[in-house]
């Protein structure tokens, strides 16, 4: 029946999955674990964003959120040598209820009659389509290589420039917080590096 | 039969995992997990909204959420690494020291 | 059109530049902060030559009016960090340099979020402000403190962009775009407002909470403040809470102005007000470490800035711009003599600033007036902020509110003048050496006081500008009274 259509069965499963593996990632002890939990919980987010038509999603959250997060992540659980986590007062367990229950109100109250909205009339997104929304300015005629032109809703070309600043800040950020401190000292004194004061003199 | 609502219902919940997580771990690296279920949450918000509406405006914008987390992870870990450095351990317990 | 891009493009490039000439040139203090000192004044030049030049960057950024006023008012705090950063600049290695492209990168993503159209480039340039303070905050890597204070600022940054990004998520579900005249347009048009808008809106506005430092969430910013090193500080408390508040202001009136909604925003926004102001004040009584002092103090300055959005109208919304260019002269300033007299070695504690009157009257005489203006004494920038502020809420009915407001400032001047009394009426605790305060940095004070002093004397002018700037908003912003 309609109850057991595929991809309902599919959103169960997956949904069962992931929200296991977050409810292991944020009480594991051992982090190593919780990273690994993590990673797979993503892993399986991937799958709902497959589900709901939007591949180049999915594929970016294998890519980053399920690929390159957990690593980093475990990554600096070994160098911050904190294999195992302490809990605190599992009090907070009512604040993060307090605020869960009014979201599940409004997730289900949300669209009263849910037979206009089957998921299955949706279109799945093509990546074409994307790139144009990302990559060009609201209200543009962009003609696609099928020969149909699209109106452009979001065209995002300049949050687009902003988030290179962004990732900009992130990048020298990081660097100024983690580098090491001899060199800064050395040029804050004044005194060059010998390596490096000899080879600006050989440029000159 | 698939709606919203299910999607919503599954960003709110695991919302609700990540901030339990935020709250009750003393690990900086493992608070910063939490935060990545939080924003988790959210893609699956925007993905599902921007889906059944059939807007691709919350498709490019969960682009920028993604990117914008990997970010906001290197920004942290260099900080925890500091933190590390500092104090031996990368957990909140040492950070109570300024309240006079 | 073409002034504001050449702006934008000063503040992008500008910080972009100085990181890139800071690694290839040679390591000169003086040329790297006088880049990045003209880039913010030219920035503000080009942002006032694009006052009255309206357009659409890209369809995602308003030009010129509101915005063209954020980005002077983000350009003159940069300005004006830049030029107290280089009082001492061999205190924060900047011949390094990076602090001053961070600057630059903060008040680019305040002017970012104020010009928003839409909730992408909003939070973009939240993320871009947060980003680039949460570095500054955390500046001193091998001081405990600053460490300290940048951990705490980060997680519960993140934790307010989580609340901010699920609210935007939840807004962009109610309103079916992310465009706010789209959201406005649908809301308008739905028979009953959608479910979602609820807790979308409650969200939004826990987020702004914490972004803002309001009651209940401002359990960071003293911390923040005491630990960060205070130019750090002194930024944090206007940059990012200058944009944000003119943003919030911006979002609420043009995407979710409909009667229905605003009543119960401005609601919220009440409770925070009153709650912020009077938590703010009576916790801000008995600090003793003077930055920390101003970190209480700035939690109930915003409050009293919320009175002004709380209250609805046009006239709200100009008295808030007016009080946050006032403001950021002020704390600017007053930061700015904190971390001049520290570096000319008096401590940061209240009671180090005992008799400083007699060892260096100049530099008293005008961190008092910064304190006057904070605590709203007539003839200063404070005063005309705090007037326009309960002006509005009294000519919107909001009585009671102004009532606490003005009964908050009452509390505010116990603290304000401990340290006023201090300074000029008791004696130094040890032998009363002379301080010598850097002449750079008393150039920063005295353009600081300048400014509160043409701002508390003639508002007039600004509060026209401001008006005319707002105009175009007025058909879109709906008093629920």
């Amino acid at each position: 029946m309609e109850a057991f259509a595929p991809n309902v069965l599919a959103f169960y499963l997956i949904s069962a999955v992931a929200i296991i593996l977050a409810i292991l990632a944020v009480t594991t002890a051992n982090l190593v674990r919780a990273a690994l939990a993590l990673a797979f919980g993503f892993f399986s987010l991937a799958g709902i964003f497959w589900l709901l038509g939007s591949p180049f999603v999915a594929v970016l959250q294998l890519v980053v959120n399920a690929g390159a997060i957990p690593i980093v992540t475990i990554f600096i659980v070994m160098m911050t040598q904190s294999r195992f986590s302490q809990l605190r007062n599992p009090l907070f367990a009512a604040v993060a209820l307090l605020v869960a229950i009014p979201l599940l109100i409004a997730a289900f109250s949300f669209f009263p009659s849910p037979a206009t909205t089957a998921l299955t009339q949706t279109t799945p997104l093509t990546v074409e389509a994307l790139g144009v929304e990302l990559l060009s300015q609201r209200g543009a005629e962009v003609t696609l290589s099928s020969g149909e032109t699209m109106t452009v809703q979001a065209g995002t070309i300049l949050a687009f420039e902003v988030t290179a600043i962004i990732l900009l800040v992130a990048f020298v950020g990081s660097i100024i917080l983690a580098r090491r401190e001899s060199l800064i000292l050395k040029l804050e004194s004044g005194s060059k590096p010998a390596a490096e004061g000899k080879a600006a003199d050989a440029d000159a | 039969m698939l709606t919203l609502n299910h999607f919503l219902a599954l960003g709110a919940i695991l919302f609700a995992i990540g901030l339990y997580g935020l709250l009750s771990r003393r690990n900086l690296v493992a608070i910063l997990m939490s935060v990545e279920i939080l924003l988790n949450a959210i893609l699956v918000n925007v993905v599902a909204i921007a889906r059944f509406n059939d807007q691709a405006q919350g498709d490019v914008f969960a682009l920028f959420i993604i990117a914008i987390a990997a970010a906001e992870v290197a920004v942290g870990l260099a900080l925890f690494l500091n933190v590390f450095r500092l104090n031996g351990v990368a957990t909140v317990d040492p950070l109570r020291r300024m309240k006079e | 059109m073409v002034f504001s891009l050449i702006a934008l493009l000063l503040l992008a490039l500008g910080g972009s530049m100085t990181l890139l000439f800071a690694t290839v040139l040679e390591r000169n203090p003086v040329m790297t902060a006088g880049g990045g000192l003209g880039v913010a004044v030219l920035a503000l030049m080009f942002f006032a030559l694009s006052y009255e030049q309206p357009g659409v960057l890209l369809g995602m950024y308003q030009l010129g009016g509101l915005s063209a006023i954020g980005g002077m008012i983000l350009s003159l705090i940069a300005a004006l960090t830049i030029l107290g950063v280089m009082a001492n600049p061999h205190k924060y290695r900047a011949g390094l340099s990076e602090i001053y492209a961070l600057i630059l990168f903060t008040a680019l993503g305040g002017t970012l979020m104020i010009g928003a159209n839409n909730l992408l480039l909003l939070y973009i340039g939240i993320e871009l402000s947060s980003y680039s303070t949460y570095i500054l905050v955390g500046y001193y890597r091998d001081e405990r403190y600053s460490t300290e204070a940048a951990t705490k600022y980060f997680v519960l940054g993140a934790l307010a962009s989580a609340l901010l990004l699920y609210g935007i998520s939840l807004l962009f579900g109610a309103g079916g775009g992310l465009y706010y005249d789209q959201i406005a347009a649908t809301l308008a048009a739905a028979d009953t407002l959608p479910a979602l808008l609820w807790p979308g809106l409650a969200l939004l506005l826990a987020g702004f909470g914490f972004k803002l430092a309001l009651v209940p969430f401002h359990a960071w910013t003293p911390d923040a403040y005491q630990g960060a090193p205070t130019m750090a500080a002194a930024l944090l408390s206007v940059g990012p809470k200058a944009g944000a508040v003119i943003a919030l202001g911006n979002l609420l009136t043009q995407a979710l102005g409909l009667e229905a909604i605003s009543g119960v925003w401005q609601q919220a926004l009440i409770w925070l007000a009153v709650l912020t102001m009077t938590v703010g004040n009576l916790q801000a009584l008995n600090q003793r470490n003077l930055k920390r002092l101003l970190g209480y103090s700035s939690v109930a300055q915003l409050g009293t800035i919320i009175v002004g959005l709380a209250a609805g109208t046009l006239a709200g919304f100009q008295a808030v711009i007016l009080y946050a260019l006032g403001y950021a002269f002020t704390n600017i300033g007053a930061f700015t003599s904190i971390a001049a007299l520290r570096d000319a070695g008096v401590g940061e504690e209240v009671d180090d600033y005992a008799g400083l009157g007699k060892r260096q009257p100049q530099a008293a005489l005008l961190f008092t007036l910064f304190l006057l203006s904070l605590a709203g004494v007539p003839l200063l920038a404070g005063f005309a902020g705090k007037l326009f502020v309960f002006k509005s809420a009294v000519d919107a009915g909001l009585i009671v509110l102004a009532t606490i407001a003005v009964l908050n400032t009452v509390i505010a001047y116990f603290y304000y003048f401990r340290v006023i009394v201090k300074m000029w009426l008791q004696p130094a605790a040890d032998e009363a050496q002379p301080v010598n305060v850097n002449a750079i940095a008393m150039t920063a004070l005295a353009l600081g006081v300048i400014g509160v002093l043409v701002i508390g004397t003639f508002p007039g002018p600004f509060l026209e500008a401001i008006a005319t700037a707002l105009e175009p908003l007025g058909g879109l912003i709906i008093v629920g009274r």
